[in-house]
């Protein structure tokens, strides 16, 4: 902690205290910008820093053929359970819409963020916010310290649905169901990125993605219990 | 002229620059983000850095120029040679400084003069930020990050430049304050 001491040091004149202020700041507000300009290039350009444009790796002209035989095969499948899913429902795309952007389950997330141990006080403002629903200050400060943990991941996801930006909360769903660390958070992502889909205007993709769904899992359950509703 | 300056005219530059300095960011950001895969595949070719090299150069060099931009340090002229510039320069100064840093001794204090937290300390002073008031964050930010002189800012509030100039002293004190509760074991 010497540093620190230094700054609260009664005795140091303020010329000194100007120019230790402006280079902790410095630092501090750089590395915000260098996170927030990767996330942008990683997210918008697809330039990460170690891949690069080098991320694609050539494929040989047998594993395509087996990629595209994979593909049919998958969008076969996808086909005919989509249909069979669009019989259970005559809705049209803003129908869908609407059923998705007025879902509400009262929040059951909340429980589940009072009760957690916060160390982080940004982290910590930021589940208080979340509690009371102040979504999109929960977005500002999540954003601004970001995070690989799932809850975080969640709430955020969850909190750009709300604010409705479908396409930010889908790709982060997207995320979370790709993290195979434990089963927390992985149901209601999964159904949280199809409901994304649908109040996005995207039935047919909310309807895919659903078909790729267990049919006896929660996820997939409850969205029926949407749909019908 | 424009093909020297990452496609922009000198009035677009300009629009450029006083939108950065009325905090509007998304023109810099869409003008510098879209070319930063050429500038890295150029330096990356000249100076036979790798990908991570040559990334962390010009994302620094990134940060720098949009500082030199908000101090009217740079003029149009021909900013595609000044930024891959900067660049190498920043790349030559990384190799450097990892070498000097490998080569220097374990018990070896760092310079006085310079404020270099340690990953504990950066921790603490997150946590006595969040807890400023947004207007002392954005007092503090304006005057120690962005350089705006205390007049402008009494300026963009209407106030006197006392009652500014007495308000950072407050809020410097109150994260000092902050500081000093959170470091307490």
């Amino acid at each position: 902690m010497k540093n620190l001491k230094k700054l609260i040091d009664p005795n140091l004149d303020e010329q000194k205290l100007d120019q230790y202020m402006s280079q902790i700041l410095q630092e501090k507000f750089d590395q915000e910008l260098k996170d927030k300009y990767s996330k942008k290039l990683s997210e918008k350009y697809n330039l990460d820093k170690e891949a690069g444009s080098e991320r694609t790796m050539p494929a040989t002209k047998k594993s395509w053929v087996l990629y595209a035989v994979i593909a049919f095969c998958l969008s076969l499948a996808a086909f005919f359970a989509m249909k069979k899913l669009s019989a259970k429902s005559s809705l049209n795309p803003e129908e869908f819409k609407m059923m998705a952007i007025t879902y509400d389950e009262q929040n059951p997330f909340q429980a589940k963020v009072l009760t957690r141990n916060v160390v982080d006080e940004v982290k910590f403002r930021a589940f208080q916010d979340f509690e009371n629903e102040n979504f999109l200050s929960v977005v500002e400060k999540l954003e601004a310290s970001p995070s690989e943990n799932k809850e975080d991941l969640f709430l955020l996801a969850y909190s750009h649905f709300k604010l409705g930006n479908y396409k930010d909360a889908e790709q982060i769903f997207i995320n979370i169901g790709l993290q195979d660390s434990d089963d927390n958070y992985l149901a209601e992502a999964r159904f949280y990125r199809v409901m994304s889909l649908f109040a996005d205007g995207k039935k047919e993709e909310g309807m895919i993605a659903m078909s790729f769904l267990a049919k006896d899992s929660w996820e997939y359950t409850e969205l029926l219990k949407v749909i019908n509703r | 002229m424009e093909d020297k300056n990452f496609g922009l005219t000198e009035a677009t530059f300009q629009n450029m620059v006083n939108d950065l300095k009325s905090g509007k960011e998304e023109l810099f950001e869409h003008i510098f983000l879209s070319q930063f895969e050429k500038s890295i595949a150029f330096i990356k070719g000249r100076y036979k850095m790798t990908q991570g090299q040559a990334y962390d150069a010009c994302m620094d060099s990134l940060i720098e120029f949009r500082r030199c931009l908000l101090l009217d340090k740079i003029a149009y002229g021909n900013l595609n040679y000044l930024f891959t510039k900067m660049a190498s320069q920043r790349f030559f100064k990384n190799v450097k400084k990892d070498n000097a840093y490998d080569e220097m001794p374990e018990n070896m204090e760092i310079v006085d003069d310079e404020m270099i937290l340690y990953s504990d300390e950066k921790i603490i002073l997150e946590k006595a930020w969040a807890r400023l008031g947004q207007n002392c964050q954005d007092l503090l930010k304006k005057y120690y990050y962005l350089n705006i002189k205390l007049k402008i800012l009494a300026e963009q509030d209407s106030k006197k430049p006392e009652s500014i100039r007495k308000q950072k002293q407050r809020c410097l004190n109150t994260l000092r304050i902050n500081f000093q509760s959170l470091m307490k074991p």
